[in-house]
């Protein structure tokens, strides 16, 4: 059918985007796993990263990978206070009710995203061109977004494994209870991972910023992927997500590859659907972590 | 071909249940025959099984094999409000009482759909035990011995055949827990079968004709009180807990 | 005692409010007129939105897909020449259709779980209606001709009847015994099912209710507008709409949408009517508000001045 390099092509292209996805995927699902609190509005955190970029290209000139620099640090202590203020309010309340405020919120971020910058498309169009591999054309920005991206995610994963916070962290998410009991101070290890999520999702906007266009209504496609992402590779199972965001991004790439990009589209709310409904225990129980 | 055939005085009859979580054998081929018109006790240490036992035999749990047979039909895999609808009911070990709705509507919506005087009979039932005040009360406004009665009264608006009670009387204070071993008795005069979980062996001895006891997913023992008191089994799988309760 | 007050007084609000409603195209200009009609049709969509978010408790993130699903049908059945009323009931009648097998795949599922099933549901809409060209002429839409179309009036009245007729359906739901069993199935599905509730079926016939209303406001607002799109007919903001006013005035209750709809739409009207941004964002303040501060709603401060709680047990704390 298609030749071999075509399809070396699109699985090139599908594992950078994958990987992309996964270092947004992950920080939610980082999320959900230490406090089981849904935030709608990761991906909003994501575009606060991505505007961020656009601004800081066209008022200062300043190069995205740069920015990465200051946003990432930024958006952490966003996501520190974010937690302290709003979210520590709806952790251990039923789920859903951190789902609506988190929808807020989500809302909020749209609409003022909306505010300042209208409806038009972004983007930061600072790297250009291809890498040439044997015959193979790489575009430069997916690389490098796709690079950092999978490295920011694994640094993440060995900070978790191997530092103390990051066993602390990941103690929470087993158990909260037993955990405090310990002697962790719960609630600034939730605070902690939210920021480090926000800071996750802030990243892959930056590297968003240099791969795609998006306005403030974007995120709505890239929560879906999220949730796709995190239902396939478990909830609460960091390397999951990773896993599972590579995965989406490869089968996207060849859904648009055969079919259409419109296609590509709906990948990730079919596969999402699909997911949900097949997991044995349906009824009740159904993704548990 | 092994046929197994409930006998005609037995209303429920259960052969092989076998429940595992991942890895953990819940119940080890269970084999359970229940009288009609006794009190049959079910005892054994925590963790032997007696609340997943409940949980398969009521629907709630269908991930179980083996077989069981209700009133001549083999209900393994029915949904639980169809076997409510065929006369089987069960109370929980912990509340579950409707919180937001009142007394009176925790009790309506647990009896038959077009039953005109549903909420006759639910006043009737609170009479018997004395909240009949507390009709228009929402389910979180009561005390917990009140709850657990309530959530009683509830599996009887349907009038069950049979009822499975999960340590009905734990948390109830003495006086609301005679009112309910009273309406059990009552019950049971009336033809109304009971298999009860409990852990008090006073009750045990007093009211059950027949007692099972279940050790680790399997039953080691069944007879009357006083045979199974001085089982071997028994007492090894009590060993270590404290045998103040055996005391009659 | 206080619920039958309650209740005649309600009737009495009620009987005023139509009466005005009805009397209101006589004395009122078109762009007031407008304004009701929009919010009647906020209305119709929350209570549709309560039937199966405030009073089964499956909080539904994408029901305004039934909407644009009963726009395109109704804009279509008008194209292709039929009337008005048909084109109304087209559009309850596919939303209907669809909602039967999405409710049974999709209210097996554990309540967040459905909440994010749900979410992607109007986007998919939205990407369908633009991929379908053949049926929906894609991104570019359907335009009515105004020969096609009745007059603002019947509009307003049809428009009207729905959100009445969605309220009384409430109403009902309230009081029955379905209501009974969705309550208690939002109380604790597990126990409603060990006391013979059959949660499948209440929990499909209170989705199929609540999308059907959608479906006939959806292709109603078709003929308002006379012209559908894949971003009208699925836009965003009236999900967000059915979500918080709903919540904000009273999840679960029957005045509740009513007072919320009501209040959204004049502070919209006052405020920002020319900035939909400041509005939805507003919007999401005040999600964020109720939440955390007023999980009841409007009617749960009203409710309290109201009782003092007669019927607490005595001994109780209120």
């Amino acid at each position: 059918m298609l030749a071999p390099e075509i399809l070396l092509q699109l699985l090139i292209g599908g594992l950078l985007a994958g990987m992309l996805y996964a270092l947004l995927a992950c920080g939610l699902n980082l999320v959900f796993g230490v406090m089981r609190v849904i935030n709608l509005a990761h991906a909003e955190l994501m575009l606060v990263g991505a505007f961020s970029a656009y601004l800081l290209f066209t008022i200062f000139g300043l190069h995205p990978l740069i920015s990465l620099l200051l946003i990432v640090p930024v958006l952490f202590i966003v996501g520190f206070y974010l937690q302290s203020v709003l979210i520590e309010r709806v952790v251990g309340r039923p789920m859903l009710t951190s789902l609506l405020a988190t929808y807020g919120v989500s809302i909020i971020l749209i609409n003022l995203g909306l505010l300042l910058f209208g409806a038009d498309f972004k983007s930061v169009p600072v790297l250009q061109g291809s890498f040439l591999i044997d015959e193979l054309a790489v575009s430069k920005p997916r690389a490098t977004a796709g690079m950092i991206s999978l490295l920011l995610t694994v640094g993440v994963y060995l900070f978790l494994e191997r530092s103390r916070l990051g066993k602390a962290i990941r103690a929470v998410s087993e158990h909260a209870q037993v955990a405090a009991i310990c002697g962790i101070d719960v609630r600034k290890i939730r605070m902690l991972t939210f920021g480090m999520a926000a800071a996750m999702a802030g990243a892959a906007g930056v590297m968003l910023s240099v791969i795609y266009s998006f306005w403030p209504g974007s995120g709505i496609d890239f929560i879906q992927k999220c949730f796709a992402i995190i239902i396939i590779g478990g909830m609460g199972n960091f390397l999951g997500a990773l896993y599972g965001g590579i995965l989406l991004g490869v089968v996207e790439a060849f859904v648009g590859g055969f079919a259409s990009t419109q296609w590509a589209e709906a990948v990730a709310y079919l596969l999402l659907v699909t997911v949900l409904l097949i997991r044995p225990t349906g009824i009740k129980g159904a993704a548990r972590v | 071909m092994n046929e197994l055939v409930c006998a005609p005085d037995h209303i429920l009859c259960a052969w092989g249940l076998t429940r595992e979580f991942g890895g953990v054998q819940a119940l080890r081929g269970v084999d359970l025959h229940v009288a009609r018109g006794t009190i049959t006790g079910l005892i054994g240490p925590n963790g032997s099984g007696k609340t997943t036992l409940f949980q398969v035999i009521s629907g709630m749990d269908r991930g179980a094999s083996g077989t069981i047979s209700f009133d001549k039909e083999s209900i393994l895999g029915w949904r639980p409000s169809e076997i409510y609808r065929r006369g089987l009911a069960r109370t929980f070990q912990l509340s579950r009482v409707f919180p937001e709705l009142t007394v009176l509507e925790n009790l309506v919506v647990a009896g038959h759909r077009r039953d005109r005087s549903a909420a006759e009979r639910a006043l009737g039932l609170l009479e018997r035990v004395h909240l009949r005040e507390y009709a228009a009360v929402l389910g979180k406004n009561l005390s917990y011995g009140q709850q657990k009665l309530v959530e009683f009264l509830r599996v009887l608006m349907s009038d069950p055949a049979l009822i499975l009670l999960d340590e009905p009387a734990a948390g109830v204070n003495p006086t609301l827990r005679q009112t309910l071993w009273d309406m059990v008795r009552h019950l049971n005069g009336l033809g109304t079968t009971f298999l009860v979980i409990e852990h008090n062996m006073e009750v045990i001895a007093d009211l059950c004709s027949d007692v099972y006891v279940l050790s680790d997913g399997e039953i080691i023992a069944q007879g009357d009180f006083a045979s199974i008191r001085n089982n071997e089994r028994v007492l090894e799988a009590y060993f270590g807990k404290s045998r103040k309760h055996g005391a009659a | 005692m206080s619920n039958d007050r309650q209740r005649l007084n309600g009737r009495w609000v009620g009987a005023v409010l139509v009466t005005f409603v009805l009397l209101a195209p006589l004395v009122i200009n078109d762009y007031h007129q407008s304004f009701l009609l929009q919010v009647f049709m906020v209305i119709a969509l929350a209570q549709a939105w309560n039937l199966i978010s405030g009073m089964t408790g499956y909080v539904s993130f994408g029901h305004a897909a039934f909407f644009g699903v009963g726009a395109y049908a109704g804009a279509l059945i008008l194209t292709w020449g039929f009337p008005w009323w048909l084109a109304v009931m087209k559009g309850a009648g596919i939303a209907a259709l669809l909602a039967v097998p999405l409710g049974f795949l999709t209210l097996r599922l554990r309540g967040p779980y459905f909440a994010i099933a749900m979410l992607g549901l109007n986007e998919v809409g939205r990407v369908i209606a633009t991929l379908w060209v053949n049926v929906t002429h894609g991104g570019s839409g359907l335009t009515l001709s105004p020969e096609l179309l009745p007059s603002l009036d019947v509009i307003y009245f049809t428009m009207f009847g729905l959100a009445l007729g969605a309220t009384l359906l409430v109403a009902w739901v309230h009081r029955s015994r379905f209501g009974l069993e969705l309550r208690a199935i939002r109380e604790d599905e597990e126990a409603a099912e060990m006391v013979g509730v059959n949660t499948t079926l209440n929990k499909v016939i209170a989705f199929v209710l609540s999308a059907v209303i959608p479906g006939a406001v959806g292709a109603v607002y078709v003929m308002y507008t006379s012209y559908v799109n894949p971003a009208s007919a699925f836009d965003h903001a009236r999900n967000i709409e059915m979500i918080v006013v709903v919540l904000f005035g009273g999840s679960g209750t029957v005045w509740g949408p009513i007072l919320g709809a009501a209040t959204v739409m004049i502070l919209r009207e006052l405020l920002w009517a020319q900035f939909p941004a400041a509005h939805l964002a507003a919007l999401g303040v005040l999600l964020l508000v109720v939440v955390l501060y007023l999980p009841g709603g409007l009617i749960s401060i009203l409710r309290d001045r109201q009782q003092k709680r007669p019927d607490a047990a005595p001994g109780e704390s209120p």
